[in-house]
C-alpha cells in the first residue's frame, strides 16, 4: 500500500497528533480509538520504546512511545495521549504528546519523503503532506509493525 | 463423531473427510438450556445495574449484585467449558487396535487397559494429545515389555500389562501411561548419554538416578541400540514434550528397574483458562502458571551464608533441598530490578517458588507470594517475544495487567548470565555446545607420547622429595597441608608398564576432588596449552581416558581423571568410600574438565 495516496483524486483523513512539537499523521482507517492515559503494567526487560501494556476494555494492549520509537530523545511530557491501532491481529497503543484534529488533505499535496530525515524517522514515514501552516509527516503502521517484527528477529537470531 | 471414524492407520486419508465435521461439536441439550436460563439471569442483573440510582444504592444492596454476578459468571463459565468437554475415553479406546496389533508384530503378550476413560477433556486437546499418547504407548510395546520367556523368567505374568488411567487433579487432567515392563536403567542412561556426547562424565557421576531418568527428553538422545521400525530413532520423546508443552502441559518420568515405567501427562482442562499464581517483585504483580509450580518455600537466609540456608556457590545462590542441590533465581536480578537485599534484619526470610521447567528445576525468588487464580491468557504482541521472559499477559480482577512468565525462558535466560553451567539440572547437558577456550596441563608420563590433563581439574603443581615418602602397602603418600596426600603413578595405572626408578624429586599433579586432594605422579610437567577443539571421545581404548583432541595440528590423549582414581583404588584404599556414591557440592571444582 506504498503509494495508495498518490494520485487517487480522492480527499484523504489523517488523524493527526503532536510529538515534540511535530505535525504527524495516521491514515484514519487504521485508527481504532483514541484514549486517554490508564493504569499500564511496565515490562521488565522490554525494549525502551515499549512503554508497557494496558488493559483496553478487558483486551491487552501493548503501549510504544513514539517518541521513543522516533529517537527522540527529549525527556517526554507527563501528559501523553493513546493512539489505539490493530496491527497484525494484536492491539497496539501509541503514545503521543497531543492530539489534534482529523485533517483532509488532497493528494495533489503529496511529497516523498526528503532524503534528509534522519532514517530513525524516515524509515516509518510514507512520505509529507503540505497543509496551511504545516507539514505532515505520514505515518505509516504498516512500516512501524514490519520494523518491530523485523527487531525481533533479528535479536533472536543473536 | 469424527474421533471414531478416524482409525489410527488411515488416518491421512480420512482427515479430508472428517475436516467439515470437525468444525461442529454435539452438545447436551441439557448444557444448552443452563446456558440459555443463566443468560436471561444475566439479563436480568444488566438491567437491574442499569437502574440503579447511584445516589441512593446502598452497600449491601451493591454487594448483593456483585455476588450475584459473580455467581453466574462462574457457573456460565462452567458451562462453556463443559460444551467443549468431551471424554478422554473415545480417544483411548483407538489405541487398543494398536497395541494388539503391535503385540503381534513383536510377538509380546500385552493386556491393554483403559481406566478412567469418563474424564473430560476440552476437545482440542483430546486431539492435540493423540500424537504423543501413541509415541508413549509404541515405546513401551517396544522397549518397555520383556518376551513372553523371558517374564516368566523373571516371575511375571506372561502377559504384560500396559494401562492407562486418566483422572482429574488439582484443575488439571492427568493422563498415566504404565507398564510393568523391565523399566530404564540409570545408570544405563547415563553411559548411553555419555557415549553419545550429551553428558560429560563427570556430570553422569553426581547425576541422580531421578534426573538421569529425564534425560529421555534430550533431542536426539535413544536408548535403543537398534533402530526398529517402531522406535528407536532418537526423535521422540523430546518432541513429546514439546507438543505436551505447546499447549500448556507437563511430561514426567518415573521408573523402577524391573518394574516397570510410568509416564505422567498433565494437560490442563482447556486452553484459554490458566490457573496461576500471583507473585510480587518490587510491587509489580507477575503470574507463575501452577503446572510449572512444585512447591512453595519460605527460607532463612543470613547474609554471611548459614548452613541450611541459602548458599553461595560461585556466585550464584543455591539452596539444599531435601539434599538436593537447587539453583534459585532471584527474579528481582532476572527481570532486571534494582536487585538490594530485602531486609536489614540479622534473619531474613525469602519466598521461593520451586519450579519445573525444561531444564530442571530451580527456585524463583520473589518479593511475596500471592493469590492463586484463574486468569484467561492474553498472547503477547509480538515485539515482546524476544524478551523471552513472558508467556503472554492477562487482566486481573483489578483491571491491572499481569505478565504471565515463561519459566523455561527466564531458566535460560539466567544461565546464559551465569558463568558457570548451574548444578544439578539435565540442563547441564548443553555443555556439549560449549565452545569456550580450554585448557590442559601437558605431562609427559614417561611414555613416547605427552599426555593431556584438563587444566580445571588440577589445583596445585608440587615437587615432592622422595624421602618426605611414606608408604603403605599398595599406596605412597606424603603428608600434606593438614591430611595426607596419596600419590597415584599415571602410567602404571593406565596399564602402560612400570615407571623408571625415581630420581629424588617427584612431579606431582594435585587434583582436587570431593574435597580431598591427591598427586598424580607424573615424570614431568611440560607446558601449559589452550583448545578450542571439543574432546573426541570416540577412541577410548582403557579406562582413564576421557578422548582425543587436537592442538595445533597434533593429536593429544586427555586423561580422565576421576575415572583414573576409580581405576586406581585409591579412593577406597584411603577414604573407604566411592565417590560416585557421594554427591557432594566440591566435586563441581571439575565441573567443566570433562566436557
Amino acid at each position: 500500500m506504498a503509494n495508495e495516496y498518490v494520485g487517487t483524486g480522492a480527499e484523504l483523513q489523517f488523524s493527526t497528533f503532536y510529538i515534540a512539537d511535530r505535525l504527524y499523521g495516521i491514515d484514519v482507517t487504521q485508527v481504532q480509538e483514541i484514549v486517554k492515559p490508564m493504569a499500564m503494567t511496565k515490562i521488565p526487560l522490554s525494549p525502551d520504546y515499549v512503554r508497557g501494556l494496558i488493559n483496553l476494555r478487558g483486551q491487552v494492549a501493548t503501549a510504544i512511545g513514539l517518541r521513543e520509537l522516533f529517537g527522540i530523545s527529549e525527556a517526554p511530557p507527563e501528559f501523553f495521549m493513546n493512539v489505539v491501532c490493530r496491527l497484525d491481529g494484536s492491539l497496539m497503543s501509541f503514545h503521543v504528546d497531543k492530539i489534534s484534529d482529523v485533517m483532509y488533505v488532497e493528494d495533489g499535496n503529496w511529497e516523498p519523503t526528503p532524503q534528509t530525515i534522519p532514517e530513525s524517522v524516515r524509515r516509518f514515514m510514507k512520505g509529507v503532506y503540505k497543509v496551511d501552516g504545516a507539514l505532515l509527516s505520514v505515518i505509516s503502521t504498516d512500516q512501524i509493525n514490519s520494523f518491530l517484527n523485523r527487531e525481533n528477529e533479528v535479536l533472536t537470531a543473536v | 463423531m469424527n474421533t471414531y471414524s478416524r482409525s489410527l492407520n488411515l488416518r491421512s486419508h480420512s482427515i479430508s473427510v472428517a475436516e467439515d465435521k470437525s468444525d461442529f461439536i454435539r452438545v447436551n441439550i441439557q448444557i444448552l438450556d443452563n446456558l440459555m436460563n443463566q443468560i436471561s439471569e444475566l439479563v436480568l442483573i444488566r438491567n437491574q445495574v442499569q437502574q440503579v440510582d447511584l445516589a441512593k444504592i446502598t452497600r449491601n444492596e451493591f454487594s448483593n449484585l456483585s455476588k450475584r454476578l459473580n455467581q453466574l459468571t462462574s457457573e456460565m463459565q462452567h458451562e462453556i467449558i463443559q460444551t467443549r468437554m468431551q471424554p478422554i475415553g473415545k480417544t483411548l479406546v483407538r489405541f487398543t487396535r494398536m497395541i494388539r496389533e503391535l503385540s503381534r508384530t513383536l510377538d509380546k503378550k500385552i493386556n491393554f487397559v483403559i481406566e478412567g476413560e469418563e474424564t473430560e477433556l476440552d476437545r482440542s486437546l483430546t486431539e492435540a494429545i493423540v500424537d504423543p499418547l501413541t509415541h508413549i504407548l509404541r515405546n513401551a510395546c517396544d522397549h518397555g515389555f520383556e518376551r513372553p520367556s523371558e517374564r516368566l523368567e523373571l516371575n511375571k505374568e506372561e502377559e504384560g500389562t500396559l494401562k492407562v488411567k486418566a483422572y482429574h487433579h488439582g484443575g488439571q487432567v492427568v493422563v498415566e501411561i504404565s507398564d510393568d515392563g523391565r523399566g530404564l536403567d540409570p545408570d544405563k542412561l547415563k553411559e548411553k548419554a555419555v557415549l553419545q556426547g550429551l553428558l560429560s562424565r563427570h556430570h553422569s557421576m553426581n547425576l541422580p538416578a531421578k534426573k538421569a531418568l529425564q534425560l529421555i527428553f534430550h533431542p536426539g538422545f535413544s536408548t535403543a541400540d537398534q533402530v526398529s521400525e517402531i522406535s528407536g530413532r532418537g526423535v521422540g520423546m523430546d518432541v513429546v514434550r514439546s507438543s505436551i508443552e505447546k499447549f500448556g502441559g507437563a511430561v514426567d518420568l518415573s521408573s523402577e528397574l524391573g518394574e516397570g515405567t510410568t509416564v505422567t501427562l498433565k494437560v490442563p482442562l482447556t486452553l484459554a483458562i490458566m490457573p496461576i499464581l500471583l507473585v510480587q517483585v518490587c510491587g509489580q504483580n507477575f503470574a507463575v502458571p501452577q503446572i510449572k509450580l512444585e512447591e512453595l518455600l519460605k527460607l532463612r537466609y543470613r547474609r554471611n551464608g548459614v548452613r541450611g540456608g541459602i548458599e553461595d556457590l560461585n556466585g550464584q545462590q543455591v539452596y539444599r533441598l531435601r539434599g538436593e542441590i537447587l539453583p534459585l533465581i532471584d527474579l528481582r536480578e532476572a527481570l532486571g530490578f534494582d536487585s538490594k537485599p530485602r531486609g536489614d534484619g540479622v534473619w531474613d526470610f525469602e519466598n521461593v517458588v520451586v519450579i519445573n521447567s525444561d531444564q530442571g528445576e530451580y527456585g524463583l525468588i520473589v518479593d511475596e507470594i500471592g493469590n492463586s487464580i484463574d486468569v484467561v491468557v492474553k498472547p503477547l504482541a509480538n515485539c515482546l517475544k524476544k524478551v523471552r521472559c513472558y508467556a503472554g499477559a492477562s487482566v486481573l480482577g483489578d483491571g491491572a495487567v499481569a505478565l504471565i512468565l515463561d519459566v523455561n525462558g527466564l531458566g535460560e535466560n539466567s544461565r546464559l548470565s551465569a558463568e558457570e553451567p548451574q548444578v544439578g539440572d539435565v540442563g547441564g547437558l548443553q555443555e556439549t555446545e560449549w565452545q569456550d577456550d580450554q585448557q590442559f596441563l601437558v605431562v609427559d608420563i614417561g611414555l613416547a607420547m605427552p599426555y593431556l590433563i584438563p587444566l580445571d581439574a588440577v589445583f596445585r603443581l608440587e615437587e615432592i622429595r622422595v624421602a618426605e615418602l611414606q608408604s603403605t602397602e599398595k599406596f605412597p603418600f606424603v603428608s600434606y597441608r593438614d591430611g595426607i596426600l596419596p600419590i597415584i603413578a599415571v602410567k602404571p595405572t593406565l596399564c602402560l608398564g612400570q615407571d623408571e626408578p625415581s630420581t629424588d624429586v617427584l612431579d606431582v599433579v594435585v587434583v582436587e576432588y570431593q574435597g580431598l586432594s591427591l598427586g598424580l605422579q607424573v615424570k614431568s610437567i611440560k607446558d601449559v596449552i589452550h583448545s578450542k577443539e571439543p574432546i573426541d571421545p570416540s577412541i577410548r581404548d582403557r579406562r582413564g581416558i576421557l578422548g582425543n583432541v587436537a592442538v595445533d595440528q597434533k593429536v593429544f590423549t586427555v586423561l580422565d581423571v576421576v575415572d583414573l582414581l576409580q581405576v586406581s583404588g585409591v579412593w577406597n584404599y584411603f577414604f573407604g568410600e566411592d565417590p560416585s556414591a557421594k554427591l557432594h557440592q566440591d566435586t563441581l571444582v571439575n565441573d567443566k574438565t570433562a566436557t
